[in-house]
């Protein structure tokens, strides 16, 4: 696909211009250029069409991405700049009777940098991240739901109910672009850490969610769910592999997998089903939302291993500042010494750990100092966050043992369009093991990273 | 080439279900409220609860939701007959804009307007015949014309006119449209300079009805159930 480079350069230069030629002038009809007004109108028709029985919004975001530190593998350089339409999506909600609702979200993106820069086999792609029924129990036996809650089931491929941000994760209701690592290795938001790809963690389950309002105090909320679960076919489930430009395979232990994951995947490696809990309470005087995660399922084929995880969470929003904050810890059961890389490689990095213990956290603060416009609607916000992550705390060393500081930058400029900067600096401990190999392909103690980012939805 | 099979196919099911089987639109009001308010909520619910199928909901429950948590939330609210937000907080929340027939109460009081909503079946807006074809209005433009900041209508000097300030149908227009209260509205036209005088406020439904069949040029609403036994042409609010 990436040796038809300038044919794919042709057909999004000709998308473009014709989306451009109109959208535009059609926007330009309303009261101010507003395209995803524009669009905004376009989806309340097919509203109205349907009755509403069909609502439909979505989001797009684009990014372009520098690092500055990573090592070199064979067949991907991390330090290239990176260019991507990271995420196309359309959220479509079908109201098929009173109490039954279909849910699902078409994700696209496009790549636009090389093969060896993304290390993506194909330039576009196209997957249903979730689609699942929804069942309004207590509507539709009439409870009384300030006696005893709200109670709905959900079924199908589901967003996993585990910590905030993966319930949370479109770009627009985030501040940063970039996820924070307790979602990017470990939760897991993404299905690898080194692949930028962002698509949630979902899986095919069901789900309970129970919520109950406390009288003049608080909602709780309750989400219990079975899902196939995490998990790897091999030995080991840190055992993913890559080779660094000077020819080691070395494991990255790059955090955890969705194992199976894709759309049209039902069944994971195992017979065994995870259980997932969370639970959050939101107080009716401030805009505060505090709960906690669990996870426990088998990960391996013979089902004699269990991942457990732990969370906590925490999101406080006020109309101009914001604070948020995750802690997860991953508890596995793995046999050491099994399932080294076959390829020669350095033995500290290669040679399975057994039981070990993955933790990462993260706390984000954001302002915004001024507004301008009519009604206040355009903005520049400030963003800092300080997020943690060790993959493997029995590791002599891992790359993903690191801490990092993101300060970020949005500026709201035209309704529902933002655009962000966003600097890091990562730094990664325990340095002083690392094996020469990878300093000689080029990893540094210090990563940097330069993002610009686009996101625009309706 | 076999994932947009797949979702062809699902697309297509979906929109031939919702084509086919009826939505059964068994609600006649949608309570939205936040927590903080469930007393007043509760007031209003039983109130209204012998006559009329009454649903509700929380909208703090959005604070827990997933990220298509509020379109969700309208999805299900919005085939109510009609949407009553109970206070400021639930508004905020959820933008009430996203919903066709909607209504604000701040208190239990307001409960007997909410029954004359519901039997009404909601505001229209009707016109004289001095517009031609005109079939729809965009509600930014219908507010600057009650607020007497655009003065013509499709090139015809537009004169819009008012029910009652008591009447539930100008409080939900004007708290919809206009987006004050009947008090904000007030003090609005107090501290206007401009010589600009408020629309005329005519004492019924009937006289809005031979008002507008007279008068060249007005414009104005009444319930559903009204305009649909006169001859005047009903247009939409966009």
């Amino acid at each position: 696909m990436h040796s038809n480079k300038n044919n794919h350069l042709k057909i999004i230069s000709f998308g473009l211009v014709l989306g451009y030629s109109t959208l535009v002038p059609l926007a330009a009809e309303a009261d101010e250029v507003n395209p995803m007004g524009y669009v905004r109108s376009q989806a309340d028709k097919i509203s109205d069409t349907t009755d509403g029985r069909l609502n439909i919004s979505g989001y797009i975001n684009g990014h372009y991405m520098n690092h500055n530190g990573t090592p070199k593998l064979v067949g991907k350089d991390l330090d290239k700049p990176l260019f991507q339409m990271r995420e196309a999506s359309i959220f479509a909600d079908f109201s098929l009777m009173d109490n039954l609702l279909f849910s699902t979200e078409l994700e696209t993106s496009y790549d636009f940098s090389s093969k060896s820069t993304s290390g993506r086999d194909d330039r576009f792609e196209a997957l249903f991240n979730y689609y699942y029924f929804d069942y309004d129990v207590a509507s539709s036996f009439d409870w009384d739901t300030d006696k005893y809650g709200s109670l709905s089931v959900r079924g199908g491929r589901i967003l996993v109910p585990f910590l905030a941000y993966n319930e949370n994760k479109p770009n627009f209701k985030q501040y940063l672009m970039s996820q924070p690592f307790t979602a990017q290795q470990l939760s897991p938001v993404n299905n690898a850490a080194i692949s930028f790809q962002q698509y949630g963690w979902t899986d095919i389950g069901a789900s309970v969610n129970w919520t109950y309002a406390f009288e003049d105090a608080g909602l709780f909320d309750l989400k219990l769910s079975i899902i196939n679960g995490l998990g790897s076919e091999s030995d080991a489930l840190d055992a993913n592999s890559v080779q660094l430009s000077t020819s080691p395979t070395v494991r990255p232990r790059d955090g955890l997998y969705a194992n199976k994951s894709d759309w049209n995947e039902f069944r994971d490696n195992n017979n065994d089903k995870a259980f997932v809990a969370k639970a959050s309470f939101s107080p009716f005087s401030v805009p505060l939302d505090i709960g906690v995660s669990y996870y426990n399922g088998a990960w391996d084929n013979d089902e004699n291993n269990d991942l457990s995880m732990y969370g906590v969470h925490l999101n406080y929003s006020r109309k101009d500042w914001s604070l948020r904050g995750e802690y997860v810890q991953a508890d596995v059961e793995q046999t050491a010494g099994v399932n080294p890389v076959v390829q020669p490689g350095p033995a500290s990095l290669n040679t399975t750990t057994g039981d070990y213990q993955m933790n990462s956290w993260y706390v984000e603060g954001s302002y915004v100092p001024f507004r301008y416009g009519e009604n206040d609607n355009r903005y520049v916000r400030l963003v800092a966050r300080y997020d943690d992550v060790d993959t493997n705390d029995k590791a002599a060393f891992t790359p993903f043992d690191r801490s990092r500081v993101t300060l970020g930058t949005e500026w709201g400029f035209i309704d529902n369009v933002r655009m962000r900067y966003e600097w890091q600096r990562h730094n990664i401990d325990s340095f002083e093991n690392a094996p020469t190999p990878y300093v000689a392909a080029g990893g540094k103690e210090q990563i940097n990273m330069q993002m610009l980012s686009v996101i625009a939805y309706f | 080439m076999k994932f947009i099979k797949i979702t062809f196919v699902c697309v297509s099911f979906l929109l031939a279900f919702i084509a086919v089987v009826p939505s059964a639109n068994a609600t006649d009001v949608f309570l939205v409220y936040a927590g903080e308010d469930k007393s007043i909520k509760k007031e209003v619910e039983d109130s209204l609860a012998k006559d009329f199928k009454v649903k509700s909901y929380n909208v703090d429950l959005l604070a827990l939701a997933d990220y298509s948590g509020k379109q969700k939330a309208i999805s299900k609210i919005s085939k109510a007959k009609l949407v009553v937000f109970i206070k400021d907080k639930a508004a905020e929340i959820l933008d009430k804009g996203s919903f066709p027939n909607v209504f604000s109460v701040t208190s239990g009081k307001d409960i007997d307007n909410v029954i004359a909503m519901i039997n009404s079946k909601g505001y229209v807006l009707i016109l004289s015949d001095a517009y031609g074809n005109l079939s729809a209005i965009p509600s930014l433009k219908l507010k600057d014309i009650y607020l007497r900041t655009e003065v013509e209508l499709n090139g015809v000097k537009v004169n819009p006119v008012h029910l009652p300030e008591d009447n539930p149908l100008r409080i939900a227009f004007v708290d919809n449209i206009i987006g004050m209260s009947s008090e904000e509205l007030k003090q609005y036209w107090l501290k206007d300079g401009s010589k600009n005088v408020p629309p005329k406020s005519l004492s019924s439904e009937e006289l809005v009805i031979k008002y507008i069949a007279r008068k060249k040029g007005s414009i104005g609403y009444v319930s559903r159930t009204t305009a649909e036994s006169s001859n005047l042409k009903i247009i939409e609010i966009k």
